[in-house]
Formats: C-alpha cells, structure tokens, sequence
C-alpha cells in the first residue's frame, strides 16, 4: 500500500532522514518510534507530500506521489502532530470541508460522523469553532477529518497526545478496526506501551536512520535479556 | 517597578516580533527592512502627514481668516486623534486584556496581576502612539505654516504628543473591564469582533446619513463646527475627552495651572482604571475561562450538510477565513469601504466654481492634464485599492504554518489553491475599485463612450495586483505568526507587493504623460495601451504563479 524506498532529507548539513526504506502492508499496525529529532515527522511530512525529499521514491496505492499527487493524496488520511488549523470554522464546516475535497456523497459523510463524533466525544461541539477547541477537542477532530473519507491508509502523527484517556481508548479501537478491514495505520509515538499492545510491526528510527523493522516479538527475542520494551528501547538508543 | 519594565519590556519584544537569527539571515533581513521603510516613508507616511499638514494648515487659515481662534483647529486635532484612538484601542486592549494567549503564562508567575496588566496596558499605548504622534507633528507643522508658533503651542504640543492616547485607552480599559465582569455577553473574541463590526457599520451609516442630510456640507460646514467651542460638537467633545479641554486652554496660551490640571486628569484616569484592574481583572478573566459552548442540535446539523465542488469549497473556506476575523475583515475588506466613500464626498463637497468641480469638467474638452489626472486617479485607484486591502499579499501568510503545510496534504493541485486565493482577492477588491472609478468618472464628466475601457484598465489593474500580490506571498510565505495582525503588520510581503505595484504604477504614469502630452493620442487610446501593457504584466506573474511560485509553495518547510 505504502512504498518508501531510499527516501533522504537533509535541512542544511543535518541529515534528518537518511536513505530510508519500507513497506506498509494492509491489515497492519505499524507504529514509527523514535526519540524528538529522530526524523519521524520529518519522514511522516514526505510521505504525505509536505515536504520533498532530496531523494527517494514514495508510492502510495501504487501512485507515485511526485508523478500523480492528487491521486496518491486521495489514498490516505492524515492527522499532524499539531493540529491548531482552519480556527475559523466550525468543527463540522472543516469536516465538509474535508469531505468536499475528497468528494465523499453525503449519506456515507452523516454516517461516518455519526459513528465516530460520538466514540470521540466531540458530536455536541461540532457548531463550535475550532479556535475554541482545547488541544485535545482540535485533535479530535482532525482524527475525524481523516476518517471521512475513509483512506486505504491512515497516517496519524502523534496522535495520542493531547486525548483523554476515553478517547484515546477509542481511537486505538477505531485503529484496528480499520485494520482488520483491509486497511493499514501508520503513526509515530513516544509511548512504548500503546506500541507494544498495539502494532503489528514497529519502525524504530535514529538520528534519520532506522535502526529496526520488524514485530515486537521478534524485539524483544533478540535482545531477550532485557524484559520489556521500554528497556530494549533504551539500550538501542544509547547504543553508539 | 524593575518587575513591571522587565515584563513591559517582552511583551513589547513579544509585538515587535523580534527572533534570533543567524547573522546572514538578519543582516538580510536589516538592509531589506530598510529597503522597505523607505519605500513606506516615502509613499505611505510621507503622503499621509502631508494630508493631515495640509488640512489642518487649511483649517487654521479658514480660522483665521474669519478673525477666529486657531488653536482651535488643534484642539479638533486632537480629538479627532481622541476618538480614534479610542475606537482602534478597544479591540487592542480586550484583546491584550483578555483573549490573548500569553495571559495564562503570565498570571502564575509571583508579579500582581494589576502590574502585569500595566504592563500589557503600557503595550497597547506605545503601540497606539505611534500613528498618534505622526498625525500630530503633521498637523503642528500645518498649523504653524499658516500661523507663528509661540512658546506655549509648541509645547502644548510636544505634551499632547507624548500623553494623548492616555485618556481613549484609559476609557476603553475602563469600559472593558466593566463589560466583562458585569456583563456575559462577551465570551469569545469573535463576539468583540462581531460588536466593532457592527459599531462600524453604525458609525458608517450615521456618516453617510448626516453628510447627506447636510446641505451646505463642506469646508465652511466644518469650519463653523470647529469654532463654536461653547456649543455642539466641541463642547460634547470637552466633556467626553476633558484632557482634551485642557489642552486647548493650554493652546490658548493657558498657565502652568491648566497644565497641572492636565496632567491630574489624566493620572485621574489612570488611577481609575488601575483601582478597577487591581479589584476587578481576575474576576472578570474568570468570566472568560468559565465559558461553555451551546449543545448542538445534532440532527439540524447533520441535515445541513451539502456536498460543494472541490473549487467552490477551497473559496467559501477562503472567504470564511477572512470574514469571521475581525482583524482581516477590517483591514482586507472594510478598509475597502473608505475609497468608494471618499471619491462620494469629494462629489458631495461644495467646492468653490473656480476649484476642482469646474476644472474638471472639461475632461470631455480633451485636455490632456485633466486626462492625465484622471486616468491615475483610475490607475491609482484600482492598483492601490488591492494592493493596500493586502488580501492577496497575504494570501499564503494567512493560513498560518499548520494549515499551509496542511493543505500540501490534501488531494488538490497547488495551481489550483493559487487560483481560488487569486479569486478571492478579486472578486472582493473588484466591486470596490469599479464603484470608485465610476464616481470618478461622473465626478470627472466621462464621456459614456469611455466608460467601458475605464472599466476594463480598472479591473486588469486589481487583477494584476492581485497576482503580484499573490506571487510575492507564495515565494517566501510568513507562516510563523502568534497574532493574526502580524500576518499584515509584521509581514513584509505586504510592503513588497506595494512597492511592486508602485513602481507598476510608476511606469504606467511615465507611458501615459508621454502618450497624453507628447503623441497626443487621446485618452481612449491611451487607456487601450495602459489595458495591453496591464494585462501583459499581468500574464507574466500569472505565469510566476503558476510556476516559480508552486514550486516554492511545494518546497516550502
């Protein structure tokens, strides 16, 4: 679903990322961990066509996204790291917006809010605007915005941050139900518990590189004489 | 004490913008600033103070003319500065006061609440006093054009320069505190947004209405207000503003008494509202915290949904991001009032036959100086209006670093975010500029034949403009901003598109002086010209958009 291969970036002589390669497949969690300026959001902004790449190659659902953008762009969903945008509309003016621009038909846009607003408790602050959203209301409602369309793949960066823990209970419901119906979730986290219990398969990066991919199993078999991950992700990232 | 300038000092810091930089960046930064301070001087402020100079140099000869005290055109001076400042403050002080957000940062720190709000309260007066002191040295070196200055007004002077904003601010930090903890019906900035808006509209109204209302509208009309200070409007305005009352006994040559009666009202006011913040302020922040969103109606909501095409999404977004701020809104769109309205009353005034009404009637005697003023009148007009709304110049820098970045994630081609941002900014400076050069063309007696290619170099010069606008905007955007009215203030964008369009309208008065007083072409004929080269500058920044342009959006981070 997801072809990233060889992918650099550099800002100046700092190499953020640094000639990375990988696959997402469906039905899969993959969780992207790393510590802050590992280049996560780095490579998250080049996937979703934020930033360009020095070099590399990223397909998405078989789309180029340099050669044909809009038809890559209309494969995923995309939730920031900061999700302070569009503060002059209201919640649901900015999912329309959303909506609209991915052309979905009005019946299956009620219906999808009407099943997600409600898990994520924002249904009655949808005629608000978002520039009076907490962090976590704004959040929320870009996590909405990237499930109206519904997208082969979900690209969520950080996305926990900021949620109460009901909502974020569900959105790590809503994750894998999304999985298990064809589709593929990517998303960064510091947290290596929600990981753990969560993804199929982790990414972990450094310094722009990254230095494992695979399931959490296989983790924590080769490095067994550690006995959790938390560990494990301490002993990789001091390891020089 | 030391507390309260430390804090004065970042906040103003915090305003000003100022950000470490690396030496090649700054230094970058330095020279172009002052590229562009020039460029504002020189067109912008300049023109402005010699307006204020001329009118109150003209007020003050009308005075004196009629054998009445000058120093009256001062005191209007100043309380035309007065009400300003108090119209422009209140937005500025409630939003410092309360909405703003480095309030919640600044209350846990160990400084009273009272010093942190003189701090802020400080803020907004060096802010408001700078267009202030501007206005009043134009209109001193007016005033003593037409009349010697003497000891006393020069000082009055320098007084009323460095203290006049005090008492506006005082009243609307006064009246918003009050408003907020003893009212609720102001929760949300769009709410103070929405309350000067409609304070605007009203005061509009109210000036149209009078100024057709009023027969003998004009200088003599004005003049006859200004001097009849124990009557009508100066007196209401004495009471409203008593600094100002004694101010002007002080510009009457008044004693060292009237000065100290000056500056106790004006510590008066300052105690008042600084009694009022020390027992009012936190309550009245709670009333702002405290604040609860109305429940939605779930099924009215969902019923209203309606799909749009992509294009006419990306444009209501676009309108709706500018109309629902109160600070785009007034300098993008209202501003755009004043053009149309100041070309009426220019109609509207009672000039004397020899003055400008007679002179330019005789545009349709084809002579070529009438011809000239007129089409830069046109040229100015439609190329200025667009370019001072900085609707398009401002167009990228708006959407602020998330939702930029954001956009570049969506399923829509850059070409066509930088034609729905073209479209906004003309469709809204488009009717603006058409009805002001059609007042200007019946002020000016145009011929009906040349009214359609007035209209036509009209709309290519807010189109041009526009893309200009939009070119420079997209090349180096200024995403990174705290307040929305750093986007316009802070952004130099803004500036280069007006010195871009200058030097436009620069070029277009040198052809047309040619073609008018050299060729002696005519005016349809030059304006067929001026509509060619318009559209040819026009087609090459379009190009720019639609290439160098995208490609900086794309590798924008």
């Amino acid at each position: 679903m997801l072809k990233i291969s060889n992918l650099t970036k550099s800002f100046g002589n700092k190499v953020a990322v640094n000639n990375i390669s990988f696959n997402l497949k469906p039905n899969e969690i993959t969780g992207f961990i790393g510590p802050n300026g590992a280049g996560k959001t780095t490579t998250i902004e080049m996937i979703t066509g934020i930033l360009k790449p020095d070099s590399g190659d990223i397909a998405i659902c078989g789309h180029d996204l340099y050669n044909e953008p809009l038809a890559a762009k209309q494969c995923f969903g995309y939730v920031s790291d900061t999700p302070d945008m569009f503060l002059r509309l209201t919640g649901m003016e900015y999912l329309n917006f959303i909506a609209d621009i991915f052309q979905v038909p009005v019946d299956e846009r009620k219906v999808l809010i009407e099943k997600y607003a409600p898990k994520l408790g924002i249904m009655d602050n949808l005629n608000d605007a978002i520039l009076n959203y907490s962090h976590g209301m704004r959040q929320k409602i870009v996590i909405l915005s990237a499930l109206i369309h519904t997208p082969k793949i979900l690209i969520l960066d950080e996305p926990l941050v900021g949620l109460d823990p009901s909502s974020a209970y569900e959105l790590k419901g809503i994750m894998q139900e999304y999985v298990a119906n064809g589709g593929a979730v990517f998303f960064s986290t510091h947290i290596l518990e929600i990981a753990q219990k969560l993804c199929h398969r982790i990414l972990i990066i450094k310094k722009g590189n990254i230095i494992y991919d695979g399931t959490c199993d296989s983790l924590l078999a080769d490095y067994s004489h550690c006995d959790s991950l938390e560990k494990i992700y301490l002993e990789l990232m001091s390891d020089e | 004490m030391n507390k309260l300038l430390t804090l004065y000092k970042i906040l103003m810091g915090e305003m000003m913008m100022l950000e470490k930089k690396d030496k090649d960046k700054k230094a970058q930064r330095n020279s172009m600033e002052k590229f562009f301070g020039f460029f504002v001087v020189v067109f912008v402020f300049i023109p402005f103070m010699f307006l204020i100079g001329f009118f109150t140099y003209f007020i003050t000869d009308m005075l004196s003319l009629r054998g009445l005290s000058t120093d009256t055109a001062l005191s209007f001076l100043s309380i035309a500065v007065s009400v300003l400042c108090a119209l422009f403050g209140f937005t500025v002080i409630m939003h410092s006061l309360f909405f703003a957000s480095d309030t919640k940062n600044l209350l846990p720190l160990p400084i009273p609440h009272n010093r942190i709000v003189t701090a802020k309260f400080m803020v907004c007066y060096m802010a408001e006093n700078v267009m202030q002191t501007l206005i009043i040295i134009a209109g001193f070196v007016g005033f003593f054009l037409a009349t010697p200055p003497s000891f006393s007004s020069v000082f009055t002077g320098i007084v009323a320069i460095l203290t006049l904003p005090l008492v506006p601010l005082c009243y609307c930090g006064i009246i918003s505190l009050l408003l907020m903890r003893y009212t609720f019906f102001i929760r949300k900035q769009q709410v103070i947004n929405r309350l000067a808006f409609a304070f605007g509209i009203v005061a509009l109204v109210l000036f149209l209405y009078k100024g057709i209302s009023i027969e003998n509208f004009g200088v003599d009309g004005l003049v006859d207000t200004i001097s009849s200070t124990d009557t009508g409007f100066m007196k209401i305005m004495f009471i409203v503003f008593p600094n100002v009352f004694f101010l002007h006994k002080l510009f009457n040559g008044g004693t060292i008494l009237w000065l100290i009666a000056y500056i106790l009202i004006n510590a008066a006011f300052f105690i008042v509202f600084e009694l009022l913040c020390k027992h009012l302020y936190i309550d009245a922040l709670n009333n702002v915290v405290g604040k609860q969103g109305r429940k939605t109606d779930t099924e009215k909501l969902l019923s209203s949904i309606k799909i749009r095409p992509v294009k006419r999404a990306f444009l209501i977004r676009e309108y709706k991001s500018i109309f629902r701020s109160f600070v785009f809104l007034s300098s993008c769109v209202l501003v755009n009032f004043f053009w149309p309205i100041l070309a009426y009353f220019i109609v509207k005034m009672n000039f004397k036959p020899e003055t400008l009404q007679s002179y330019i009637s005789i545009l349709d005697k084809q002579i070529p100086s009438i011809q000239f003023i007129y089409l830069c009148i046109v040229l100015g007009g439609s190329l200025f209006i667009s370019s001072i709304n900085s609707i398009c110049s401002s167009s990228f820098s708006r959407e602020g670093k998330v939702s930029f970045q954001y956009l570049k994630s969506l399923p829509v081609s850059t070409k066509d975010i930088v034609h729905t941002k073209a479209k906004c900014g003309i469709s809204i400076s488009m009717f603006f500029v058409l009805t002001y050069v059609v007042i200007f063309a019946i002020i000016f007696k145009l011929p009906g034949s040349l009214y359609i290619p007035s209209l036509l170099c009209a709309s290519l010069g807010v189109v041009c403009s526009s893309f200009i606008g939009i070119y420079i905007d997209a090349v180096n955007p200024c995403v990174l901003w705290e307040e929305e009215q750093h986007v316009l203030r802070g952004n130099l964008n803004t500036f280069s598109a007006l010195v871009a369009v200058i030097m436009v309208f620069l070029g277009l008065g040198l052809l047309n002086w040619a073609l008018l007083f050299r060729l002696n072409l005519g005016l349809l004929f030059t304006m067929l010209i001026d509509a060619i080269i318009i559209a040819w500058i026009t087609l090459i920044f379009y190009k720019k958009c639609c290439g160098k342009a995208i490609l900086a959006i794309i590798n924008f981070h």
